[in-house]
């Protein structure tokens, strides 16, 4: 029972404050309330069990990607002397266009009932599902089944690093 | 107990991933020389730049070489090799794709060694930092091949990141206003697809409980799932792979982006991204698509999907005065041909596919040559500067017209057979299914074919029967071409462009050798 209450506590935390992203024409109100969208996506991962996950989403977005964007913004604004803002266009036929898919994708998973998809059911009575930390198992998995994706992920990495320190170079040659 | 068992089976494990490393010895060299110039450039930097030309050709010939190896290890018959705990798939039809990314990436870079923006600030033989540029290739070039490779969700991401991501980068590589707008475009566009992607991909996930396409609960999950959301993560998925092929509704970047950013660049991505996308999207429609239990018409899909995507391109290339822009909206019409072969399914339209793919890279990398080194000579890339330019330099005249006539695709060029084997093809589905909707893509795909016309031979027209006003080649630019009058096109440019176009002749009349060369390639996925 307190399991759920602080589920939909969280829940609701993370609905109120990601349609306050969408709602403000404040930049940096978008980006304070993304901080909180993030949290409690973490705290959701805990509930999945994926422990791993909520510990890198708080530390990587929100402590790494979130503080840069906040970091950026408050920047942006002491040059120009005014709130950044925001304006949306095509009101209409956004809200209209994201309704209907927020239906379809609704109907869709409550037709799916996930809880008895064959695959879970499968993994259910053979034991298959992790009780505890997740954390030595994902390490084990990094280096054997997933070793080629983490390579290409260095990869990514390495290539999106020499793109951005040169373009951002170039232009300070040019001032 | 337990444990002994544990770590006897990851022991096979580790020793099945060395042994699958042997297999992927292409994309590690290739690997390999994407570091090797990037320690060059730390240790070289602003010297020997004919240096990391060099190394960037002996890398993607050292690649080419490896890769033919593979194919003459692989047997005609066998299904392909999954690697790496399954994550990729070694077939024919990934190496030969992988054969044509290669080839493709060698001309691009003669291409681009001649290469000059119009600000002169991209230029191989004087820019300081040309370490970056072959790096950032090199890492499009890895993104391609994996992709053509890949049978598993995660790879596929992975790898189609790593394409875009080195495309933003290169597409910046001009630094001018426009090319930076095309950048940032091309951010937006790719980071929305990327994100509609994944958002299918993980509804895939959570239906199947596998991001293995090849996997048998991957099928069975597929099967049991109810039709709206199997629906929305395929369709949510497939809009990835219709970015990369740059076919509606996901072209919007292909203008601004083709226009942008240096012209070798863009003769890179009108083919080793889409060919690639092509790859991917025919394994998709093998896995998925026909996986489907319930009666969901996706040929019809794929053929509404085709038709915009033919009539988008084709209309909108009509009103082009830009020659990269009308370059860009024609390689939409041409992904839209291509698209009739996949939806085709049999092993004809996979030919189909596979001949048109490679006539394609070639005419389109002869194109964009033959532009860079016109708009070296006017400082220009509209299509008003190219009057008069036939019957000034007539080698380069023709050229262009035999390359325009087979992007129309009218005999006696490779074009025309690449577009015949297509249009059989589809007449094949259509007589097997019985879909009106083939028939109807039939119509739409001929009668696009003749809108083409009209915008592909602008181009000669402009250069043979429009006379040139004499005095703007000789007032407005001598302060470019200082004392160097005579030197017009430079001659291993015009020796790229005869060895370009030569296939494209050569093609039409003895097509059966690249067919022959195709036909060893089981389709089987």
């Amino acid at each position: 029972m307190i399991q759920q209450i602080i589920f939909y506590t969280f829940a609701a935390l993370t609905v109120i404050s990601a349609s306050v992203i969408i709602f403000t024409h404040n930049v940096l109100y978008a980006a304070f309330s993304l901080i909180i969208t993030f949290l409690g996506v973490a705290a959701l991962y805990v509930f999945a069990g994926a422990d791993f996950i909520a510990v890198t989403q708080v530390l990587v977005y929100v402590g790494g990607i979130l503080v840069l964007m906040i970091f950026s913004v408050m920047l942006t604004n002491k040059i120009s002397g005014q709130a950044v803002t925001t304006h949306s266009h095509n009101r209409f036929l956004g809200g209209l266009i994201g309704l209907v898919l927020f239906v379809l994708l609704m109907f869709g998973i409550l037709q799916a009932n996930y809880a008895s998809l064959f695959w879970l059911e499968k993994a259910q009575s053979s034991g298959n599902i992790i009780q505890d930390s997740t954390i030595q198992l994902l390490g084990v998995k990094l280096m054997s089944d997933y070793v080629l994706p983490f390579e290409v992920a260095a990869v990514l990495l390495l290539v999106a690093l020499i793109g951005a320190a040169y373009i951002a170079q170039r232009q300070m040659d040019e001032k | 107990m337990e444990k002994s068992i544990e770590v006897h089976s990851l022991g096979t494990q580790l020793s099945e991933i060395v042994e699958s490393a042997f297999f992927v010895f292409p994309e590690i060299c290739l690997l390999a020389f994407l570091l090797l110039i990037l320690i060059f450039d730390l240790i070289f930097r602003q010297k020997l730049l004919w240096l990391f030309t060099i190394t960037a050709l002996l890398g993607l010939f050292l690649t080419t070489g490896l890769l033919l190896q593979q194919w003459s290890l692989t047997a005609e018959s066998s299904e392909g090799l999954s690697l790496f705990s399954r994550m990729i798939q070694l077939d024919r039809l990934a190496i030969y794709f992988k054969i044509l990314i290669c080839v493709s990436a060698v001309f691009t870079v003669l291409i681009s060694v001649n290469y000059k923006s119009r600000a002169g600030s991209f230029h191989l033989r004087s820019v300081k930092r040309i370490g970056e540029y072959y790096t950032v290739l090199f890492g499009l070039l890895l993104g391609a091949m994996l992709l053509s490779m890949s049978t598993h969700l995660l790879i596929i991401y992975l790898a189609i990141e790593l394409i875009s991501i080195s495309s933003y980068i290169l597409t910046n590589f001009n630094f001018d206003e426009r090319s930076t707008e095309a950048s940032i475009k091309y951010i937006l566009y790719g980071g929305v697809s990327s994100g509609v992607m994944l958002y299918g991909m993980s509804l895939l996930y959570g239906l199947t409980g596998t991001l293995d396409m090849t996997h048998p609960s991957f099928q069975e999950n597929i099967a049991a799932a109810p039709m709206i959301l199997v629906l929305f993560a395929g369709l949510f998925t497939l809009g990835g792979f219709l970015f990369k092929i740059s076919s509606a509704p996901f072209h919007l970047w292909a203008p601004d982006v083709y226009e942008g950013a240096p012209t070798p660049v863009v003769a890179l991505f009108s083919v080793v991204p889409k060919a690639a996308g092509f790859v991917v999207l025919m394994r998709y429609t093998a896995h998925f698509f026909s996986q489907v239990s319930f009666d969901f018409p996706w040929q019809t899909l794929l053929a509404v999907i085709a038709i915009i995507t033919l009539l988008l391109g084709n209309f909108a290339a009509l009103w082009q005065k830009n020659v990269k822009r009308m370059m860009a909206y024609s390689s939409i019409a041409h992904s839209g041909f291509i698209l009739i072969g996949v939806l085709s399914t049999s092993s004809f339209g996979m030919l189909s596919v596979l001949f048109y793919v490679s006539v394609y890279a070639l005419m389109n990398l002869a194109a964009f040559l033959i532009i860079i080194m016109i708009s070296r000579e006017t400082g220009s890339e509209e299509i008003s500067q190219y009057r008069g330019l036939g019957e000034q330099y007539p080698l380069i005249g023709v050229l262009m017209l035999i390359a325009m006539i087979s992007l129309t695709g009218l005999p006696p060029t490779a074009g025309f057979t690449a577009k015949l084997f297509i249009f059989s093809s589809l007449w094949e589905a259509y007589q097997s299914s019985d879909n009106l909707m083939l028939l109807l893509l039939l119509v739409f795909g001929l009668f696009n074919t003749v809108v083409s016309l009209f915008y592909y031979l602008k181009i000669p027209y402009f250069m043979f029967f429009k006379k040139s006003e004499t005095t703007f080649v000789a007032d407005r630019f001598s302060h470019q071409r200082t004392g160097r009058r005579h030197d017009k096109f430079y001659l291993f440019d015009k020796i790229l462009a005869i060895v370009l176009i030569f296939p494209l002749l050569i093609l039409f009349f003895k097509s059966n050798w690249l067919i022959d060369f195709i036909h060893t390639i089981p389709f089987e996925f």
